[in-house]
């Protein structure tokens, strides 16, 4: 992962709990290369708001050490939350401000501020500058969010969970003009989502947090090529591929186990075979990032 | 910031719960004291105390000349007889009212108009007075005293004149008041000043005053002219307050107090300044009160420790008698003080100033503060908190007690 | 920056000025016709007689209104900032943080200030048209106090607001209420003369609070 020397974002044996009960994670680390686009996926309660409210200095860390361009998130300087721009849960804003009054607030924080993309966004929205964001649909609200981030032309964009309450038409125009900024000029972007399917499309790394760890750390390309679900017609019971260990999330609907690994297919037939198991049904099925998430997670 | 913001909540929660949570115990655990009624009678030489017991039963008796309650009590009948100067009208029911008492003419007009109450209380002294001063006629064009119409106020060592309608000094007033001041060498600022300002009252007498350096002066308008006298007194009396009297009997122009706590009548004729035998008063402190009658004065002066009455003679004032009365504290009071170590108030029945101030100090609360502390110490060790925090509290628990405790224990970090 | 500060804060601030300052002056303008009332009623020098004689100040009626208009005041500034947890786009601007905090307040509390200047103009300068200057301070004086309870009011409630966790917010709340009931202990005139000195640091103090509940916030102690 760290094909780019420079890393934006690095986090070190961070270790969180919820007050001081239940481990939420505990000597997490990463980081996050220049220029790449990170998703940081998890289900629920596994801890990727924390992960942001962290990084931005909203929760201080129990243990562990975070910086960001080199900076110790907990005294971040002006200049550099300047480099950063911020999406919170749910596209919040300053609802109270109209769109224009909005622009020229921020307009006067970041030397970089491009007003052309801000607008360019807001005329696709049919709203005039004098309206109310507090008085627009979610979906609007989440492009004003998106202009504005798009406007501070910040190195890093820190996004969580922006899918948060879009329809699909939504999702996907956030996508799209996220990306295309992105990779054009070179952005860092660290985000969280609970949709998974879009990402494909966005994300050039993943982290796939579970309970308490990381479960895998990889680009995705290469989590989509190496990371296979296998189907296998057999009258063995499930027992026995959990019991061994070998792979991923073993499960059987009826007489067809499904199950999930890292391990080429040769590999995978061997080891099957090691274990007294008819392989001649065995198929590698093609996955998305959800399958893939899904099989690292497990269903439930 | 984070640290300013801890010692400030704390020690916010330190002040408030010094002042109400022993505003919230006397709620709790209310005291009620009423003193007796104290007269003194003509027919026995006695002092004579009605007084409601604990049992709610009213005991009328007699005081011996060192104020040791005497054997045998009063009816109410008996009463009347032994204190003819109060219950005339009961005793003029019961066709009871003698001609004469201990040589004295005795009818209803005799007793009506040769009586009068008189009272103090700190809280009238003991405020922000306004420092414009309305000024009345004495002497009306017509017979009944009118409201003011005018105040003056001292500027630039002058006495103004003000016309409440027109809102303007005026001049030719203001000058001959300025004049008479000047005259008679009232030295400003004025120390304090009593004046009745109504116009139902039988007479004006305008103002007592004293002056900067403790001297007393009369002063009055009379047909718009000033009218001032300066009263004669020993240097060694440096005089603290006044309270003027215009009574119907026409004797006496008002009480008057010194710095030493010396309490004196002011007698209308020939100025003349009498001490009064009632030992140490303190009128910023302690409620004065006169009952005045043909034959007797009871003059009552009540502190925070007590009560204490003495009877003086109407006509020269010599003590005939007295009795006292020290406050004991209720059980809950006394059990107070080993809960709080002190009190801490910002409003007083003896003042009418906002302000705080810190009632008592109790050292038998240390007994409790020793104990909190200790909790406590046990407590931040348990939460793993630094030494000097640690010690820092704890001496502050030691020395602010429960106050310091509650809201040590409640706020974390 | 500043001006760009400023403006988010009268945003959410203005129609709760123009509330609070119509109501202040209307408060205000009620109590001159009372006097008025009473002055053409029974003469001018009545209005003298019972302001000396009775301590009465004819201004009762503004007392509590500079505390409800600190608290609207302190509601309408902060509570955006905490619905949805905005108060994180605040902290993310690039502006040294205590001086972003410290710029918040300072233009709540230059509102408020303006609400009772121009209340107490009206007042006074309606009391020096009929009473002497003694005593048109006297009513100023009184009316300090009550003034300070504004201010105070709001930095509690801002500080109960910016506050994440429940608990805090309660023992904020209820430190609030003891503190400002002893604004209002002494109805006497004058009776506060002698404490302002304490109660203008207090006030002074009471930003901390502020700064401690944003403090907090940045530790992450949210309910």
């Amino acid at each position: 992962m760290n094909r780019n020397s420079e890393s934006v974002i690095s986090v070190k044996n961070l270790t969180q709990r919820y007050g001081t009960g239940r481990v939420i994670y505990s000597d997490l680390s990463f980081e996050v290369p220049k220029g790449r686009i990170l998703g940081l996926l998890g289900k629920n309660g596994t801890g990727k708001t924390t992960t942001i409210n962290i990084l931005m200095g909203y929760l201080r860390p129990q243990k562990g050490e975070c910086r960001i361009f080199g900076e110790n998130i907990t005294g971040l300087s002006p200049a550099t939350r300047a480099r950063i721009a911020l999406l919170i849960e749910g596209h919040v804003q300053y609802s109270f401000m109209t769109i224009g009054q909005i622009e020229r607030f921020y307009s006067s924080f970041y030397p970089k501020w491009n007003r052309d993309a801000y607008y360019e966004l807001m005329a696709k929205l049919h709203v005039s500058p004098g309206q109310k964001i507090s008085s627009m649909s979610c979906g609007q609200r989440s492009q004003v969010a998106l202009g504005l981030i798009l406007a501070q032309n910040a190195d890093l964009l820190v996004l969580d969970d922006f899918s948060l309450g879009l329809d699909p038409g939504y999702r996907r125009l956030f996508i799209d003009y996220l990306r295309e900024f992105a990779k054009a000029e070179e952005k860092t972007v660290f985000m969280t989502s609970h949709i998974i399917q879009d990402l494909e499309r966005l994300i050039d790394d993943c982290i796939m947090l579970d309970y308490g760890k990381i479960l895998t750390q990889m680009p995705v390309d290469e989590l989509l090529r190496d990371f296979s679900r296998y189907t296998l017609p057999t009258d063995a019971p499930v027992e026995k591929f959990t019991e061994s260990g070998l792979f991923i999330n073993p499960g059987k609907i009826k007489n067809e186990l499904e199950f999930y690994t890292f391990k080429p297919l040769d590999e995978v037939r061997s080891q099957l075979s090691t274990l007294g198991v008819d392989v001649s049904g065995l198929e590698r099925r093609e996955m998305s990032l959800e399958d893939a998430f899904i099989g690292l997670t497990g269903k439930y | 910031m984070k640290k300013a913001y801890n010692i400030l909540l704390i020690a916010l929660g330190i002040v408030v719960l010094s002042w109400f949570l022993p505003w919230l115990y006397s709620i709790v655990f209310p005291t009620a004291a009423s003193d007796p009624f104290v007269a003194y009678s003509p027919v026995n030489d006695r002092m004579i105390v009605s007084e409601t017991g604990d049992d709610k039963n009213l005991a009328i008796y007699s005081l011996d000349a060192d104020g040791n309650r005497e054997d045998g009590s009063y009816t109410k009948e008996q009463r009347d007889s032994l204190l003819p100067q109060i219950y005339y009208t009961q005793l003029m029911a019961r066709e009871a009212l003698p001609d004469t008492i201990a040589g004295i003419e005795v009818g209803v007009a005799a007793f009506k108009h040769s009586q009068w109450v008189f009272s103090a209380l700190p809280r009238d002294i003991n405020k922000v007075m306004p420092e414009v001063y309305l000024m009345m006629e004495s002497m009306p064009a017509r017979i009944d005293l009118e409201d003011p119409k005018e105040v003056f106020r001292f500027r630039d060592g002058k006495v103004e004149f003000i016309d409440m309608e027109t809102n303007a000094v005026i001049e030719g007033r203001s000058k001959r008041f300025t004049d008479i001041f000047n005259e008679r060498g009232f030295a400003l600022p004025m120390r304090a000043y009593s004046a009745n300002i109504t116009s139902r009252k039988p007479y004006d007498e305008g103002y007592l005053m004293v002056d900067a350096n403790g001297d007393l002066y009369h002063t009055k308008m009379q047909a718009g002219r000033p009218y001032m006298m300066k009263v004669n007194k020993p240097d060694s009396v440096n005089v603290a307050h006044v309270y003027i009297m215009e009574n119907i009997d026409n004797r006496h122009l008002g009480i008057v107090s010194d710095e030493n706590h010396n309490l004196y009548v002011l007698e209308r004729a020939g100025y003349r300044l009498i001490p009064l035998p009632v030992g140490k008063v303190d009128p910023e402190k302690e409620k004065i009160s006169i009952v005045k009658n043909i034959f007797n004065w009871v003059v009552k002066v009540t502190g925070p420790e007590g009560v204490r009455w003495t009877a003086l003679d109407s006509d020269d004032y010599h003590r005939l008698a007295s009795y006292s009365k020290t406050y004991t504290e209720s059980a809950s009071q006394k059990a107070a003080t080993y809960i709080f170590p002190y009190e801490l108030s910002f409003t007083s029945v003896s003042d009418c100033y906002a302000s705080p101030r810190f009632e008592y100090f109790s050292w038998h609360a240390i007994f409790l503060n020793v104990v909190l502390a200790v909790i406590l110490f046990v407590v931040y060790r348990r939460r793993g908190r630094v030494a000097p925090c640690i010690a820092a509290c704890s001496v502050i628990t030691l020395i602010f007690g429960i106050f310091a405790f509650i809201p040590l224990i409640i706020v974390k970090n | 920056m500043e001006k760009a500060l400023i403006f988010k804060e009268w945003v959410k601030t203005r129609m709760v000025f123009f509330i609070s300052l119509a109501l202040a002056v209307c408060v205000a303008l009620y109590a001159v016709l009372m006097m008025k009332r009473l002055i053409e009623l029974k003469g001018v020098d009545h209005l003298w007689l019972i302001m000396l004689l009775k301590d009465n100040s004819f201004i009762d009626i503004i007392k509590y209104v500079p505390l409800v208009i600190g608290l609207a005041l302190g509601v309408a500034q902060m509570a955006p900032e905490m619905a949805q947890k905005r108060l994180k786009l605040t902290l993310h601007l690039p502006y040294p943080q205590g001086k972003l905090v410290g710029l918040m307040l300072l233009t709540g509390l230059v509102e408020l200030l303006v609400i009772f200047v121009i209340q107490a103009l009206i007042i006074g300068i309606y009391d020096a048209s009929v009473l002497p200057s003694e005593l048109v301070w006297r009513v100023m004086l009184t009316t300090l106090p009550w003034y300070f309870a504004g201010f105070t009011a709001y930095l509690f409630v801002t500080s109960i607001c910016l506050e994440g966790t429940w608990a805090r917010r309660v023992i904020l709340a209820l430190l609030g209420i003891a503190v400002l009931m002893i604004f209002f202990l002494q109805p006497a005139l004058e009776a506060y003369n002698g404490m302002m000195l304490i109660i203008l640091i207090t006030t002074l103090l009471l930003t901390i609070l502020s700064f401690g509940s944003i403090a907090r916030f940045k530790e992450g102690r949210q309910d």
